[in-house]
């Protein structure tokens, strides 16, 4: 080989490298070869083929040189009988210098040989630290058609084809596993819909219609909201209505139940943890934080989360950012929060059981769902609804109320919402003998109308007024429009009772 | 997810849905009916609501015009039925 021709060779084998190193798409690495190596090599066709070792087959992956959408020509088939065979079995690249004197190929592979009319080839398996994965052929029209420089030559663009044939099995292998993740999300997000039915919201009534256009208003923003009703009233059903009105609404849903986790792990459950980082912590854990980044964060029962846990959430909502337990690595969270409690929260501030610069952070916009007796103008609505959803599930004909029980059921106060509601009809469903429904007469504990359920003590009454009128007031006390003269009191008479109740101004800002 | 089916018998022409008939599913229900009166100008159409599961406003404002333009309904269960009695009665 003359000094230029090594010069020309080695130039290739570097812009071979560079392309190699772009390349994760293997047409494109078979037209850069095609382009580089022309010049140097005489060869009419290039195919780059990969091998299944366990189900023995070859499978063509890119080619040059021919037609690349020819229907009739086979892309898989079986390593028996094939030059790769004998590449496997000796080891060795395989030179066939003329074809028409083979005999060792299948009559099939034969055929497609003459048909292209190859006369003579270079099979170099492609290996790498993975094992072998692949072939790479180099075919001409002409017999005898490659020197030993050739070869040695072209073995050398096989070592680093190889490379980029295994990155290329590798890019395979993610996008596949990242297109099945992607259809378990979408079929487990879809259950979840089917399981809540969070965009079922029944009911006409205007209390329901005020919460509904809420959520249409405060959705689309990005702001924290704070749903606030009784226990069963559907405040997770709200903040998932929220959540797939957002513009988050592709990314993931993030709940937590704060009452629902030990105050020791609550910590870990939200920061996440490195191994190690305490005893029980065997392996590193993704915190809700983390596992929230562009989506929404929903804290159910924010009101359980402990004193000590508070500061730390609101660092996390102030900066976006955090470190693991047991962890140097600041992590960064863009997330929207969604909080619910069925607790006083301005009451707990008051007492010092909750933050207030947390409690103003979180409450940037309250929703507050009624309580069902607030809107029992709905519950013939949720009543067929429910009865509706049961008899179908339980293959039941259940085609008539009878008044009295309507009556019944509009009537009783549902200390547990519509929680006890559902609950309620799910069992009469089942126990209801014929075609009308019956209710469980113990079911309902009580049956007068309008029963408040929540009855504040006198000094929580006045508390929560008091407060009221130092919010409307902006906390002056005193002189025109302070909370003292919207109380029709003296200021010095208003002072005793805000110390006696142990009501104290919280200033807003961090430490 | 909603599914409508369109089934014939001599002049008697039958609306099938079942699912939910709320948000994105009403545009498809009406393209339905809409195909349906062209294939059919001259029969009465049922519509089976029979294995409806969901019908939101969106769904009930559909219900009505189709009622308008000559649908009758069947319906069960005691939601869909009180949907559909609320329809005829305001028609009335």
């Amino acid at each position: 080989m003359s000094a230029d021709d090594s010069a020309l060779k080695y130039r290739a084998l570097l812009q071979i490298s560079e392309a190699l190193l772009a390349c994760r798409d293997r047409d494109a690495l078979v037209r850069s070869l095609w382009d580089t190596l022309h010049p140097l090599i005489a060869f009419d066709y290039l195919v780059i083929m990969s091998y299944d070792a366990v189900r023995n087959l070859v499978t063509l992956k890119a080619i040059a040189g021919m037609d690349h959408h020819d229907p009739d020509r086979p892309t898989q088939w079986p390593v028996e009988g094939s030059p790769l065979e004998i590449v496997l079995q000796t080891g060795q690249p395989l030179y066939v210098p003329d074809m028409s004197l083979e005999t060792r190929f299948r009559p099939d592979l034969m055929e497609i040989y003459q048909q292209y009319n190859i006369r003579s080839g270079f099979w170099i398996a492609l290996h790498t630290a993975r094992g072998m994965h692949g072939v790479i052929a180099f075919s001409s029209c002409t017999p005898n058609a490659y020197t030993a420089e050739d070869r040695e030559f072209m073995q050398h663009i096989g070592r680093q084809v190889a490379i980029a044939n295994e990155n290329a099995l590798a890019f395979e292998e993610i996008n596949e596993l990242r297109r099945h993740i992607e259809d378990e999300k979408v079929y487990l997000e879809e259950e979840i819909r089917s399981e809540y039915r969070f965009d079922e919201m029944v009911g006409a009534g205007p209390a329901l219609r005020g919460v509904l256009q809420q959520i249409q208003t405060a959705a689309p923003t990005d702001s924290s909201i704070l749903i606030q009703g009784e226990t069963g009233t559907g405040k997770e059903l709200v903040a998932r209505a929220i959540h797939r009105l957002s513009s988050r609404a592709n990314a993931t849903f993030v709940k937590l139940n704060c009452a629902a986790i030990p105050a020791g792990l609550i910590e870990s459950e939200l920061l996440g943890h490195e191994k190690g980082a305490f005893t029980g912590a065997v392996g590193q854990r993704i915190g809700r934080f983390e596992l929230a980044h562009r989506g929404t964060l929903f804290l159910d029962e924010i009101g359980e989360l402990p004193l000590e846990m508070q500061p730390k959430l609101l660092r996390v909502l102030q900066d976006g950012q955090f470190e693991r337990l047991g962890g140097t690595r600041t992590i960064q969270s863009d997330f929207r929060l969604v909080a619910a409690t069925n607790r006083d929260l301005r009451t707990m501030v008051a007492e010092q059981h909750f933050r207030a610069d947390l409690f103003y952070r979180v409450n940037v916009f309250p929703i507050t769902l009624p309580a069902l007796r607030e809107r029992r103008e709905d519950i013939p609505t949720l009543v067929r609804y429910f009865v509706q959803e049961f008899s179908n599930r339980m293959r039941k004909t259940i085609n008539a109320i009878p008044a009295e029980v309507m009556e019944t059921l509009v009537n009783y106060s549902w200390p547990g919402n519509i929680r006890e509601l559902r609950n309620i009809i799910e069992r009469s469903v089942i126990l209801t003998p014929g075609k009308r429904l019956t209710i469980p007469k113990d079911d309902l504990h009580e049956s007068r109308p309008h029963a408040p359920t929540h009855v504040l003590t006198m000094d929580d009454a006045e508390r929560r007024h008091i407060l009221d009128a130092l919010d409307a007031s902006n906390w002056v006390v005193g002189g025109p429009g302070g909370a003292a003269s919207m109380l029709g009191m003296k200021r010095s008479t208003l002072q005793s009772r805000m110390q006696k109740l142990g009501i104290m101004r919280r200033y807003v800002g961090t430490c | 997810m909603m599914r409508a089916q369109v089934s014939s018998v001599g002049d008697r022409v039958r609306l099938s849905v079942c699912g939910r008939l709320a948000e994105g599913w009403v545009p498809e229900l009406e393209s339905c009916w809409r195909s349906t009166r062209i294939d059919h100008p001259q029969s009465k159409i049922l519509v089976d609501l029979k294995h409806v599961t969901f019908i939101d406003d969106k769904g009930r404002s559909l219900l009505e015009r189709m009622h308008q333009e000559g649908a009758t309904f069947a319906a069960a269960g005691l939601l869909t039925r009180a949907i559909i009695d609320k329809i005829i009665r305001k028609e009335a």
